[in-house]
C-alpha cells in the first residue's frame, strides 16, 4: 500500500468526557526534542513531575507517579500490585467504570462484593472474608451512604 | 469521603479512590481524607492528551505490595520494579513515553500557575452556567445536585430527539464533540465534558447556540 495522506484532523472544540481541550502550552511541549530515558535532563522532569503530582494529590506519599498508560492502567495499576487471589474487595459500582472496576478485581482473583446505590449486600458473598469483614464494612457503608452521596467503596470512586 | 474512609479503615481495609474525572478540577485531598490509593489520567481536567495515569500509593499500600506473597500479575504494572526507575536506584524497567512526560509537565505547571482552588472554583462556576444555560433550552440534568460532578454534566435527551443525529450534526456543522450516554443510559443522556482548559463560559455559550438551533 502507498502511504497514506497526511494526518489532518479537525481542530474540535472538545466538550465530551475526554480527551478535553488540550492546553496550548501542552500541545506545544510535545514537539520537543525528545531525550533518553535516562538521560539527566529527563530525570529532572520525572522528579518535578513526581513532585507537582504531590502537590495536586494533595498528598506527601513518596509514591506518586505517572503509569505508562491511559486512566485504566491506572486502575489496574492499584488492583494487580495490591490484590493477591482471595483477597476481599467491595466496590462501589456507580456506572460503567464500576463494572470495569470489579471485572479488573476479578480478574486478580479477588472475592469481589459490589453494589449500586440502592442495593445493600454484595453479590457473589461466598467467602468467610466476604460474610464477615467485606459484609460488615458494605453494610456500614450503606448505612452512611447517604451522607456522602450515594456511592461507595473499599474501592471507591470520585468520578 | 471523610464518613467513607473512616468507616473502611475502622473495617482494616484500604480505601481506593478512582479520581480520573476529578484531579485538577475538583477537591481530591489524598492526605487529608486518609486515602490509602488513588489514580487518575491526564486526559481530563489536566488539560493533556491521554497516555499517563498518575498513580499515589502510601506507606500502607506500598508496604502491602512489599508483603505480597504472589509475584504481581501483570509484569509492565508492577510497583516493585517501577518505582526503582522512578526512585533513585534509576532501574531500567520499560522505556518511559519521553514527550507524554513532558506534556504532563506542562500540564502540571499549568495547573499549579493558575492553582487548585481557583482551578476547583472555575469549574464550578462554568458548571452553573451551564446548567442555567441548559434550562433555558428545556434541557435537564440528570443526576441529582448533590451528588453531581462539576466537569461533567450528564443532561436527558428530549423525548422526541435524535441522540446520535445531534451528536453528529454538532461534529459537521459546529465542530463540537459532546458525549453519548454508556452501557443502560445509551441514547438517554449526553455527557457534556467542562473540563481544565475546556471549562469556559465561552465553551457553554457556544455550545447552547449550538443545540438551540439542532433540537
Amino acid at each position: 500500500m502507498p502511504a497514506a495522506p497526511k494526518n489532518n484532523p479537525p481542530l474540535r472544540r472538545l466538550l465530551g468526557p475526554g480527551p478535553s481541550a488540550v492546553n496550548p502550552r501542552v500541545l506545544e511541549s510535545l514537539s520537543l526534542p525528545v531525550v533518553g530515558h535516562l538521560d539527566p535532563a529527563f530525570l529532572q522532569i520525572m522528579d518535578q513531575n513526581m513532585a507537582m503530582l504531590r502537590e495536586v494529590f494533595q498528598t506527601k506519599n513518596r509514591l506518586a507517579l505517572p503509569m505508562s498508560g491511559t486512566g485504566s492502567a491506572g486502575m489496574e495499576t492499584c488492583f494487580v500490585n495490591l490484590i493477591e487471589p482471595g483477597d476481599a474487595v467491595l466496590i462501589g459500582v456507580n456506572g460503567f467504570f464500576g463494572t470495569r472496576m470489579v471485572d479488573v478485581a476479578q480478574r486478580c482473583g479477588a472475592q469481589v462484593g459490589h453494589g449500586a446505590r440502592s442495593s445493600a449486600i454484595p453479590r457473589g458473598a461466598r467467602q468467610e472474608a466476604l460474610q464477615t469483614r467485606c459484609h460488615r464494612a458494605c453494610r456500614d457503608l450503606y448505612r452512611c451512604s447517604p451522607a456522602c452521596g450515594g456511592s461507595i467503596p473499599a474501592g471507591s470512586r470520585a468520578r | 469521603m471523610e464518613e467513607v474512609s473512616r468507616l473502611v479503615h475502622e473495617h482494616d481495609s484500604l480505601l481506593l479512590v478512582d479520581a480520573v474525572t476529578s484531579l485538577g478540577g475538583a477537591p481530591v485531598r489524598v492526605d487529608e481524607w486518609a486515602i490509602d490509593v488513588c489514580y487518575s489520567c491526564t486526559q481530563k481536567c489536566l488539560s493533556c492528551p491521554p497516555g499517563l495515569s498518575p498513580v499515589t500509593f502510601n506507606e500502607r499500600a506500598v508496604e502491602l505490595v512489599r508483603k505480597r506473597k504472589t509475584k504481581v500479575q501483570s509484569w509492565y504494572l508492577d510497583l516493585s520494579m517501577i518505582e526503582k526507575y522512578w526512585g533513585s536506584e534509576r532501574v531500567y524497567h520499560h522505556t518511559a513515553p519521553i514527550s507524554m512526560n513532558y506534556a504532563l509537565h506542562e500540564a502540571l505547571r499549568v495547573a499549579l500557575e493558575e492553582g487548585l482552588e481557583a482551578s476547583w472554583q472555575r469549574h464550578r462556576d462554568v458548571h452553573g452556567v451551564f446548567v442555567r444555560e441548559m434550562r433555558k433550552l428545556e434541557l435537564e440534568p440528570a443526576v441529582a445536585e448533590s451528588i453531581r460532578a462539576p466537569m461533567i454534566n450528564a443532561i436527558r435527551v428530549p423525548e422526541n430527539v435524535d441522540d446520535a443525529k445531534v451528536r453528529q450534526r454538532l461534529y459537521d456543522e459546529f465542530n463540537i464533540e459532546i458525549g453519548a450516554g454508556l452501557g443502560p443510559l445509551k441514547g438517554k443522556i449526553w455527557r457534556v465534558g467542562l473540563m481544565g482548559d475546556g471549562a469556559r463560559v465561552e465553551n457553554v455559550e457556544l455550545l447552547a447556540k449550538a443545540l438551540r438551533q439542532l433540537i
